[in-house]
């Protein structure tokens, strides 16, 4: 084995040509995602953390992006890889789970046999013990009945069991690396948890990674262990869970978090928003991306700011404020002073 | 599936009589049209018209009329038609099907294969010069009016070209029944086939595209190939499986539209005596009993590939599929 980590992405660009110009969705993104490890990637929507991923799995066939840097899968270089090199990697390296369960499945196929096409393609296992095989996925992930419901299609399941059952399929060939792209965003807030918790328990058990995209800051405090926050196309904060919600560096984070509703806290009267909306990718302005919209903008962010770590210990963030100077603003956002709920 | 075939032939047996009154009224109550008058030829007596219209039944009530004449084709079986009087109807059609099925089967035959094949190829190559250049030929394959084609090929096949090594195998025009000869079967019809074939190779491979293309941005499409599934199985297994649901439903009704007489054109271009052509005769004469004995048959195959088509469709996609 070498010593390689399980995927470093270094100064990954993907850009879209269209009619009125390039367009960057991921501009100069960098991580590394190690053995057993759940890093969560949080932003907005159109933040470009689904294509980052999406690149990971080679799944961006758009003949108009043009994807440059570098993905490396333990040594191995994944953007050099042609159509069949993908084919040993996605479903058996790195398999992926994606947001809208009702439409992810082939409506004219029968989950059973979605899930054996996949163990099919990087197996020789024979037909009896491929349908043994899901079988038991099927239990693993709480189907009930599975025996009865292997022969049925995707339509006579509801949301959440659509979604056990890509998980089934994303895990029935024990990949290193699982991504899963909102799996949560389109089910009843009731069923979220317990995919996550799904999610979770069957990762540690086969000691697959996961990234997590999510734009739920309460799914990442729960699962992850680095967090990297994402800002149209740049990665403006990472770092360990623990020290992204302790203690945010970052002002996008600040408002992030201040937006969220919190128990732990005293109650605000209202929550803090974000002024503005997320800047179109088309007019990209050199410098912090954040700055248009950023309460502490000053003339010096117009030079963009590096992903810099200040403290050694791992956490990384792209804003140029002085760290001591960071306190009292961010207390202004994410438990403003006189704003308690006292009655 | 019991309640599924009642409901199909209660459906069948309303849209039958619905369209054989509809027929009877346009040509028995239509104001000028007189097949008493077509029968009697330019500058017919008033005496020889009453003559003919009392020995025809035409002087009767509508209604009488259409008992009697559907009493003649569905029950007695034993309608007469007009022109060629004692020349029995139902036999006519029982002899011209069977060359009508021979046209109409070959070539879907090719223009399932053929159409397959382009929209297939087109949507695997979309990005390359070929995409278009195919999609281009389908698309005036589509705009040939199938009796110029047909004139055109038969100049060609029968004439130019014919004592050339090309085109010395080509038959005369007409007809060889399979059971007969099965080798002068195909060669006489291998031509007709290939005529009637291209405007739907050309219709179908554009549809086919289309879908194909379209699929490549649905979830399913994303999910296959996050498998590590082979392209070429991504493309086959999942993308022209799904777009074949379109396809079929298209291709059931075409393909009874021409068993019911649609195939006229090439028919009688090819001199084949089928349906069609017997259609165009019966018209050409006002021979109303063949007219409306070829309308009941054409509909009868039209209800009944809709129905077969309504089958296939729970088959292609299950999501139709009621408990």
């Amino acid at each position: 084995m070498s010593s390689a980590p399980l995927l470093e992405v270094v100064d990954l660009r993907v850009e879209f040509e269209t009619e009125s110009g390039p367009v960057t969705a991921v501009d100069g993104v960098s991580f590394v995602v190690d053995d057993g490890s759940v890093l969560g990637i949080v932003g907005e929507s159109g933040s470009g953390k689904s294509v980052t991923m999406m690149s990971v799995m080679g799944l961006i066939t758009d003949p108009n992006a043009r994807i440059t840097g570098s993905i490396q899968y333990r040594g191995q270089d994944l953007l050099a890889l042609d159509r069949d090199g993908w084919r040993g990697i996605r479903g058996a390296e790195i398999a992926m789970i994606f947001q809208d369960p009702m439409t992810s499945m082939n409506p004219v196929y029968r989950v059973g046999w979605q899930i054996a096409e996949q163990i099919n393609a990087h197996t020789s296992l024979s037909r009896k013990d491929v349908r043994v095989r899901v079988l038991e996925l099927m239990q693993q992930v709480g189907i009930p009945d599975a025996e009865q419901r292997i022969d049925d299609f995707p339509h006579q399941f509801s949301g959440g069991q659509r979604q056990r059952l890509m998980i089934a399929m994303a895990l029935s060939c024990r990949p290193r690396l699982l991504i899963a792209d909102e799996p949560t965003t389109a089910l009843d807030v009731t069923i979220q948890a317990q995919i996550l918790e799904l999610i979770q328990t069957l990762a540690a058990e086969t000691e697959a990674s996961v990234v997590l995209i999510t734009h739920d800051l309460g799914v990442v405090a729960e699962m992850a262990d680095t967090v990297q926050v994402m800002y149209d196309g740049r990665i403006v904060e990472s770092g360990t869970t623990a020290t992204i919600f302790n203690d945010p560096r970052h002002p996008y984070t600040w408002g992030l978090l201040g937006s969220m509703p919190r128990v732990d806290r005293p109650r605000p009267e209202r929550l803090t928003t974000i002024p503005g909306a997320p800047p179109s990718p088309h007019d990209r302005q050199p410098g912090c991306v954040f700055a248009p919209r950023c309460a502490h903008h000053q003339p010096a962010c117009d030079v963009s700011p590096p992903l810099t770590e200040r403290t050694g210990d791992g956490h990384l963030d792209a804003c140029i404020l002085p760290l001591d100077e960071r306190e009292p603003l961010r207390a202004a956002v994410i438990s403003p002073t006189g704003a308690e709920h006292e009655r | 599936m019991i309640a599924f075939a009642l409901r199909r032939i209660a459906s069948m047996i309303v849209v039958l009589f619905a369209l054989s009154v509809i027929v009877f009224l346009i040509f028995f109550a239509t104001p000028g049209i007189d097949p008493a008058r077509q029968m009697a030829g330019r500058n017919a007596t008033p005496e020889t018209l009453a003559a003919i219209r009392s020995n025809f039944g035409l002087d009767r009530p509508l209604p009488v009329q259409y008992l009697t004449m559907m009493d003649r084709i569905v029950v007695k079986r034993d309608i007469e038609s007009y022109s060629n009087r004692g020349v029995q109807v139902i036999p006519q059609i029982i002899a011209a099907a069977p060359v009508t099925f021979s046209l109409v089967f070959g070539a879907a035959v090719i223009w399932i294969f053929a159409s397959i094949s382009i929209g297939l190829l087109a949507a695997s190559l979309r990005g390359t010069i070929w995409d278009p250049l195919l999609m281009g030929v389908s698309l005036i394959g589509v705009a040939l009016p199938v009796f110029w084609l047909g004139e055109v090929a038969n100049l060609v096949t029968q004439q130019r070209f014919h004592d050339t090594f090309l085109f010395s195998w080509v038959p005369p025009l007409g007809y060889v029944p399979l059971t007969e000869d099965p080798i002068g079967w195909f060669t006489h019809l291998v031509i007709p086939w290939l005529v009637l074939s291209v405007l739907f190779v050309g219709f179908y491979a554009r549809v086919l595209r289309s879908d194909i293309v379209n699929s490549e941005n649905e979830d399913y499409v994303r999910t296959a190939r996050s498998k590590g599934i082979s392209e070429r199985r991504v493309l086959i297994r999942h993308q022209l499986r799904t777009s074949m649901i379109t396809f079929v439903s298209l291709f059931g009704l075409d393909f009874a539209a021409l068993v019911a007489g649609g195939a006229l054109l090439v028919e009688v271009v090819f001199g084949l005596p089928g349906v069609g052509r017997l259609t165009y005769l019966s018209l050409a004469g006002l021979d109303l009993p063949v007219i409306m004995t070829t309308v009941l048959y054409g509909a009868f195959f039209i209800v009944v590939a809709s129905a077969i088509v309504d089958i296939l469709y729970a088959f292609l996609d299950p999501r139709t599929r009621t408990a």
